[in-house]
């Protein structure tokens, strides 16, 4: 690196490349030429005035060798409420600059003064629009790192609460915390997820989803095995059952590990509510499961093959809906599924301006006309409606699309073999589902391999007083939830 | 490995093809059958009622259906039906039949061929209403259309649900009971019989449903009493009743009995009736006891019944006239048709099943027939009704 002011600030000229956004401009202080700079698009205006007028301009003695140390202690008494550092390295400045840091180069010193002038640039903590729920806190993550941690750290006030950081992406430079609490959680399984995170070698990390394809590499399952969410109450609900939490900056969803089957069966709602309530909500949500999973396949099992299985009224009735349909059952079905899910799609991806007319069309053409049409019976209009609103009682996007996945499965089993097919597709779905495992817990834990302990937050959820430990299939430690000052009283 | 085997898996759905595939629409749903016989061609005329034909009235709605009777000839079953078959665009489909009439022709020439065709069918469901035609061909049943029910065969079967709760004639008896008691030794089969009341003709049209009053409809009537396979006759309606009372397949039975000039009424509710046998020196001899709790629904003379020797007065009328309802029934199954349809046999196959060895061949005719049969009835006649007198009492 030059002494030279002018040349230093030509040559970060020429590496930054002229951007717009580049800011510098070069003082005198004293005998000294100074030279700072920052990126105009990242630091606020208010932060640099205010430390210019605090520190620099003031009038200070200064050694002539230690020039530069003088200076940043003096800043470093001025300027209590940023980060100051002094940098060694002249190659870092480029980060410190897109992090809104404010540069200062004194001629004739190697060593730079960074101060953090970083302006607001993310949305303040708003209501989560993903998962909503009635009662229960509100807030949800943003996209400000350091607001997702302040986020959970004021929610667990333990000293034992960590939030190990790393730096992933070649290009974004992307801070992760891999959080968790240190006294619970499962340190082997900490060290296995650092030790992941540190061996990905990427160029960027813009969302967390980028590393969760890494960190569940057996992508043959299409079952999720972390749960992602934007919630800080389910995070810390988590974390206190032993899971390890990864917050991605820039990310409002949060990682959440190991993730099992009954974990997409959740909310984080059921810890607020009456556990009667809680239960009955959850084994609802079980029925949907499987409603949202079986329910076309076995329409076309047993409309098609197992046509005895229908009571007689029905079956005259179902028959006279389907007497003026053209196509075969299952492609019936199939159709009306596969324009279900593009209405889905579209119905995500569009501006909220023109979503009445998707849905004037959707229910207008699909429902009716297509009905009227004779096209599709109004029983397979039923059917997929049923469905897709058993589906929707899902948050988790991947499980959701796994759930589509596996109900075409079946829906494939019961076009070829009826309900044997869909006997046997049953098999081949609850095996893959207790091969799996998410960093050694089996995957359709508490329930196979069976616990009643751990059971007693699974399908239903007991009273807070009777949930005295947490599920041994997360943590072995420290196990206790519930103290024995509770019993005194 | 893994996916070497799961790929396996789903390589033997594959192979399996779709056996037994049928889409909704190619399949004729038969909810009835009616059985003649033509006696001059030796044939079976089998009358197939398909439910799911599609309604030619315009403003009808979505899911309402018409039915189309659809006959065929044959030497057997299997002929006649196939002989439907080639009649029907549809594939005929008997896994919803409700109901299967027999005209009297063919119950007297015996249904154990009929009866064999159904148990060997896989698809049939085995819990159809079995019915014998009084007077009528089973076709002629099969047409009448009812206002009150969509499906006529729905119609019947409803009705003999119906009625086995608060008639005590009719006996709800479905296909597998009929065939268990047709297969096991000891007791004979029974079957409830319909008849039509009203205009044949004109009850088969569906403009006939448009009058308030319908033109026709069918009645269910009294018990077809079978010796195996074989229609004997028909008992009467007090003979029904008694025969239902003894085989405990009453629910709730009225009791008429005189008093002064005019008529009480008590209603009888689940009475049940115990069958003891015993074997003194080869005498046989055979006790009934029915108890049951009863109260009394009409009243028509001027009694005190606040008074407890009028109660136990009344009681032993009911009582005699409980007792003389089984005997009717006793006295034809005995006398009439010499046929064990009470399962007398069977409790002596129980308790002495050597005796009951030695003469099962001839049960019926020697044994069962000369049987003494002791009857007695307990009652026991809780409530009045809402009224403590008869209505003349209370207003004076």
């Amino acid at each position: 690196m030059h002494s030279n002011v002018e040349q230093i600030l030509k040559k970060i000229k020429n590496e930054v490349g002229h951007s717009s956004d580049f800011f510098s401009r070069i003082l005198t202080l004293g005998n000294k030429k100074i030279l700072y700079c920052f990126f105009e698009s990242v630091s606020s205006d208010d932060k640099i005035s205010n430390f210019f007028m605090k520190g620099i301009t003031s009038d200070i003695r200064y050694q002539e060798d230690t020039f530069v140390e003088d200076l940043f202690f003096h800043l470093k008494n001025t300027i209590i409420n940023s980060k100051l550092t002094l940098i060694e390295k002249p190659e870092d400045i480029y980060y410190y600059l897109s992090c809104g840091f404010t540069c200062i180069f004194v001629e004739g010193y190697q060593k730079i003064i960074a101060i953090e002038t970083k302006a607001i640039l993310d949305r303040s903590v708003s209501e989560s629009s993903s998962e909503a729920i009635i009662r229960g806190p509100k807030d949800s993550f943003t996209e400000n790192y350091m607001v997702n941690l302040g986020l959970v750290r004021k929610r667990i006030k333990d000293k034992q609460l960590r939030m190990d950081e790393i730096k992933l992406g070649k290009r974004t430079q992307t801070k992760i915390a891999v959080s968790y609490i240190k006294d619970i959680a499962n340190l082997d399984h900490v060290k296995m997820i650092l030790k992941k995170l540190n061996s990905i070698d990427i160029d960027g990390v813009i969302d967390s989803s980028y590393l969760s394809e890494f960190l569940s590499p057996n992508q043959h399952s299409s079952f999720p095995k972390l749960i992602s969410t934007e919630r800080p109450d389910l995070v810390c609900q988590s974390l206190l059952n032993g899971k390890i939490c990864i917050m991605v900056e820039n990310t409002p969803y949060v990682l959440i590990l190991p993730a099992l089957l009954v974990d997409f069966l959740h909310s984080p709602e059921d810890n607020y509510q009456k556990p009667s309530n809680v239960s009955f909500t959850r084994i609802l949500r079980m029925t949907a499961f499987l409603i949202t999973l079986l329910t076309p396949a076995i329409y076309i099992a047993v409309t098609t093959f197992n046509q005895e299985m229908i009571p007689d009224r029905l079956l005259i009735s179902l028959a006279i809906q389907r007497e003026s349909v053209p196509f075969p059952t299952a492609f019936e079905v199939l159709i009306l599924m596969i324009i279900f899910e593009m209405l889905r799609e579209s119905d995500i991806r569009i501006p909220k301006i023109t979503g009445t007319a998707i849905s004037v069309v959707g229910a207008l053409v699909l429902g009716d006309a297509a009905v009227n049409a004779g096209i599709i019976s109004p029983i397979v209009v039923i059917i997929i409606a049923i469905t897709s609103i058993c589906g929707l009682l899902f948050t988790d996007v991947d499980f959701v699309n796994s759930l589509r996945f596996w109900r075409i499965f079946f829906v494939f089993c019961a076009t070829i073999m009826g309900i044997v097919g869909i006997v046997a597709g049953g098999i081949i779905f609850i095996t893959k589902l207790a091969s799996l495992e998410c960093m050694g817990t089996p995957y359709l834990a508490p329930l196979s391999p069976f616990n009643i302990k751990a059971n007693k937050d699974a399908i239903i959820r007991v009273p807070r007083n009777k949930l005295k430990t947490r599920s041994i299939f997360l943590t072995q430690k420290n196990n206790t939830r519930l103290g024995v000052k509770h019993h005194e009283n | 490995m893994k996916t070497k085997l799961l790929l396996l898996c789903c390589i033997t759905f594959l192979l399996c093809g779709c056996w037994n595939y049928n889409e909704l629409n190619q399949i004729a749903i038969v909810t009835a059958l009616g059985i003649d016989s033509d006696e001059e061609s030796n044939t079976y005329k089998v009358s197939a009622m398909i439910s799911n034909a599609h309604s030619t009235q315009s403003n009808t709605k979505e899911g309402q259906s018409q039915t189309v009777i659809i006959e065929g000839k044959g030497h057997t079953i299997s002929e006649a039906l196939n002989d439907i078959d080639l009649q029907s665009p549809k594939q005929i489909y008997l896994s919803s039949l409700n109901v299967i009439i027999f005209s009297e022709d063919v119950a007297k020439n015996g249904v154990n061929k009929i009866a064999d065709f159904l148990m060997r069918e896989p698809e049939s469901r085995k819990k159809f209403y079995l019915l014998v035609t009084q007077d009528e061909k089973a076709s002629d049943v099969l047409q009448i259309l009812s206002p009150l029910e969509a499906l006529p065969s729905q119609n019947i079967a409803s009705n003999i649900i119906e009625a086995t709760n608060y008639q005590a004639m009719i006996a709800d008896i479905n296909y597998s009971d009929f065939i268990r008691t047709l297969i096991e030794p000891g007791k004979q089969p029974i079957l409830s019989s319909i008849k039509i009341s009203g205009d044949k003709k004109d009850g088969s049209k569906y403009n006939s449903l448009e009058q308030s009053k319908p033109v026709a409809s069918i009645k269910l009537s009294n018990l077809a009493i079978f010796k195996e396979d074989v229609l004997q006759g028909f008992a009467d309606k007090t003979e029904s009743e008694g025969i239902n009372l003894i085989s405990n397949e009453t629910k709730r039975i009225t009791i008429e009995a005189k008093c002064d000039n005019d008529y009480m009424v008590a209603e009888l509710n689940h009475p049940n009736n115990t069958i003891t046998v015993s074997l003194n020196d080869n005498e046989p001899t055979v006790k009934m006891t029915l108890t049951s709790k009863g109260n009394i629904t009409e009243m028509g003379c001027n009694l005190d019944l606040r008074d407890p020797k009028t109660i136990d007065d009344i009681t032993k009328r009911f009582e005699k006239n409980t007792a003389d309802i089984m005997n009717a029934g006793i006295k034809m199954a005995q006398k009439k048709y010499k046929s064990d349809i009470l399962g007398i046999g069977r409790k002596f196959q129980k308790s002495y099943p050597k005796y009951f060895q030695e003469h099962q061949k001839n049960w019926d005719d020697e044994i069962f027939s000369k049987l003494k049969i002791q009857v007695s009835v307990d009652l026991d006649l809780e409530t009045k009704g809402s009224l403590e007198q008869s209505i003349r009492k209370e207003e004076s």
